[in-house]
């Protein structure tokens, strides 16, 4: 047992999108908060804050992996999870070389959102 | 001067007059005809005395004589004039002046004064020279409609020789139904001067010698000659015209078609993209109510969890349906070939200003000398092409100064062409968004172009972006791969 939940970051502009997946990842036990924002995100986050962020690439401003590249996104020492609506294999290899730790098309299924946010957190299963 | 030296002398002066001249008897014997008729038509004297007046004259004329000689004998005329045909030995035409006369001796002999109308003079000589080096072919017809002239091009475009159309009707030069309707359309101008044709080009078909049709420009002048009429044809071969032309439209219309498939599939895209978000939240609520009511106890054996269940099986479902549209939408892979990048930018630069009301634009063309060959779906490119000729010269329609610059050049692995106007150019704001859906400069615009134009480029592995043209105004460049790298590794845009 983990003395303490998880903290997951979710990142999506889509307010029904990000409202569904915190409750989703809620019901599962981990603590969430969440941002419409990259730019956003990056104001609040503190160093040993949280332990995983599910990044969507299309957003306001500043993209996923553009954030990622920025000075804010490459100090970041948690894992990163990409999620994209429309990807492709240039957004795919961005990712990786940016160090993220996943590459999720949406729709993204449950299953495959928990298997890696729990590679991403180092362990075997979600719980 | 005795009677009989009186009559030698007359019969030389007869002989050497530069004009023809003959008798017919009552029944058309011809009785008398000088040497100058004789050489004329290419008989010797006793030759030409053994034929009929009817036998010499060219059948289609002799009706028409007919009804002058008729009044002749009845008193009605003096004398009549008229332009008709003779046929010489082995049935060459010639065509002649002849004035007639009544002259009664023991019976009524008839007097024809022949003149030669192949001489008129060195003027005509040289309209000819002049006719024969147009290189529209030129036919000249009576008001019969029987072919008087066919010019050495007339002759080259239709595969006959002057000498077996003239002095027949020009209807052998065309296919039915024209054929048929040829004569009856000369009468009714005829009788009431309503002209069809004359004065005015006009699209038709002619008839070569070995069968074969052309489309050809005919214009029709009317001109009268020694007060008879005449009608002279220039005809224009538009074989190849057409054929770019049709070329060009068979084009467009795959063109348009691509078109409609394209702006489907990028709304398709767009679409799918928009309906999977609140599908996708869909799921999770759904999958999260199901895991609070499991928290809270009840019983997994309540019906609430069937309902949950076939919810998200549904919203799964539909999830399916948009994924599936998209995979068709991005996977309908298209024909590539290897394709010379200038040519296919050439047409396309052709067939966007065909319709575009490109008045007062002067077109620029940097075709790169070197041979550059990409591995495209050649409609997809030319689509870009024409998208962008098509922009900039909406752009440029305010504009002052109006330059349409199109160029291709390699760069590299890749062949980048740009297509650079004179409007009013772009604010950098505008030139980055400008490739995604929805966004546009114009008022009646969708925006959906050049996010096709992207969407196809990037297919073929290329880039595209806009920049400010030197001289002002807009340039858009889009690069492709060429061909031999692409060759190399075939799969890479499919697999993208």
């Amino acid at each position: 047992m983990t003395p303490s939940p998880a903290k997951v970051f979710i990142v999506d502009d889509d307010d029904a999108v990000r409202d569904s997946l915190k409750l989703l990842l809620e019901s599962y036990g981990m603590e969430v908060e969440d941002f419409s924002s990259a730019v956003d995100f990056a104001r609040h986050y503190r160093p040993g804050g949280g332990d995983c962020l599910v990044l969507d690439q299309h957003l306001p401003m500043i993209s996923g992996l553009d954030f990622l590249a920025s000075p804010e996104g490459a100090g970041l020492e948690i894992p990163v999870i990409l999620m994209t609506g429309r990807g492709d294999a240039a957004i795919r290899d961005r990712a990786r070389a940016l160090g993220a730790s996943a590459y999720l098309e949406k729709p993204v299924s449950e299953e495959r959102l928990l298997a890696a946010i729990a590679r991403a957190l180092g362990h075997a299963s979600p719980i | 001067v005795s009677e009989v030296e009186q009559s030698r002398l007359l019969r030389a002066l007869l002989d050497e007059a530069a004009i023809g001249i003959t008798w017919a008897a009552s029944d058309g014997r011809l009785v008398e005809a000088n040497l100058s008729l004789c050489r004329l038509l290419g008989y010797e004297r006793a030759e030409l005395l053994e034929r009929r007046y009817d036998e010499i004259t060219h059948p289609e004329d002799q009706a028409r004589e007919q009804v002058l000689f008729d009044r002749l004998l009845r008193g009605e005329i003096g004398s009549y004039a008229l332009e008709k045909r003779y046929l010489g030995k082995g049935g060459h035409i010639v065509p002649v002046r002849v004035t007639s006369a009544l002259t009664r001796v023991d019976d009524v002999l008839r007097l024809a004064i022949v003149e030669d109308l192949r001489q008129r003079g060195e003027g005509e000589v040289t309209l000819r020279a002049v006719l024969n080096a147009v290189p529209d072919g030129m036919v000249i017809i009576g008001e019969r409609g029987i072919i008087e002239s066919f010019s050495p091009s007339a002759e080259r475009l239709f595969g006959y020789r002057s000498a077996e159309v003239v002095g027949q009707n020009v209807k052998m030069l065309m296919p039915p139904p024209y054929r048929d309707r040829h004569d009856a359309f000369v009468e009714r101008y005829l009788d009431t001067g309503e002209r069809r044709i004359i004065g005015m080009g006009r699209i038709v078909t002619g008839l070569r010698k070995d069968g074969g049709t052309f489309p050809m420009e005919l214009s029709v002048g009317e001109a009268m000659v020694a007060g008879r009429r005449i009608f002279t044809g220039f005809i224009r071969d538009l074989t190849e015209r057409e054929e770019a032309e049709r070329r060009l439209d068979h084009l467009q219309q795959e063109l348009m078609h691509v078109g409609r498939l394209s702006e489907m599939g990028q709304m398709g895209a767009v679409l799918a993209h928009e309906l999977n978000q609140p599908l996708a939240a869909l799921n999770n609520y759904l999958r999260a109510g199901t895991r609070m009511l499991e928290a809270m106890g009840v019983a997994r054996s309540e019906r609430i969890f069937e309902v949950m269940d076939k919810a998200g099986a549904q919203a799964r479902r539909a999830g399916e349906i948009i994924r599936g549209l998209r995979q068709f939408v991005e996977k309908h892979e298209t024909e590539r070939r290897h394709e010379d990048v200038g040519k296919i930018v050439e047409e396309a630069i052709a067939l966007a200003l065909l319709g575009a009301k490109s008045g007062g634009i002067v077109v620029r063309i940097e075709m790169s000398e070197e041979q550059l060959s990409v591995f495209v779906d050649r409609i997809q490119i030319q689509q870009v092409v024409v998208n962008l000729v098509r922009n900039a010269v909406e752009a440029m329609a305010q504009s002052p100064e109006k330059r349409l610059t199109i160029a291709t050049r390699r760069d590299g692995e890749c062949v980048a062409v740009s297509v650079a106007d004179t409007g009013p150019g772009l604010s950098a704001d505008l030139a980055d968004r400008l490739f995604t859906p929805y966004v546009t400069t114009k008022e009646k615009g969708m925006g959906i172009g050049l996010s096709i134009c992207r969407q196809i480029v990037e297919a073929h592995g290329g880039r595209i972006r806009v920049e400010s043209a030197p001289a002002g105004g807009a340039r858009f460049l889009f690069t492709l791969p060429l061909s031999g790298q692409h060759a190399a590794i075939p799969d890479a845009a499919a697999g993208a």
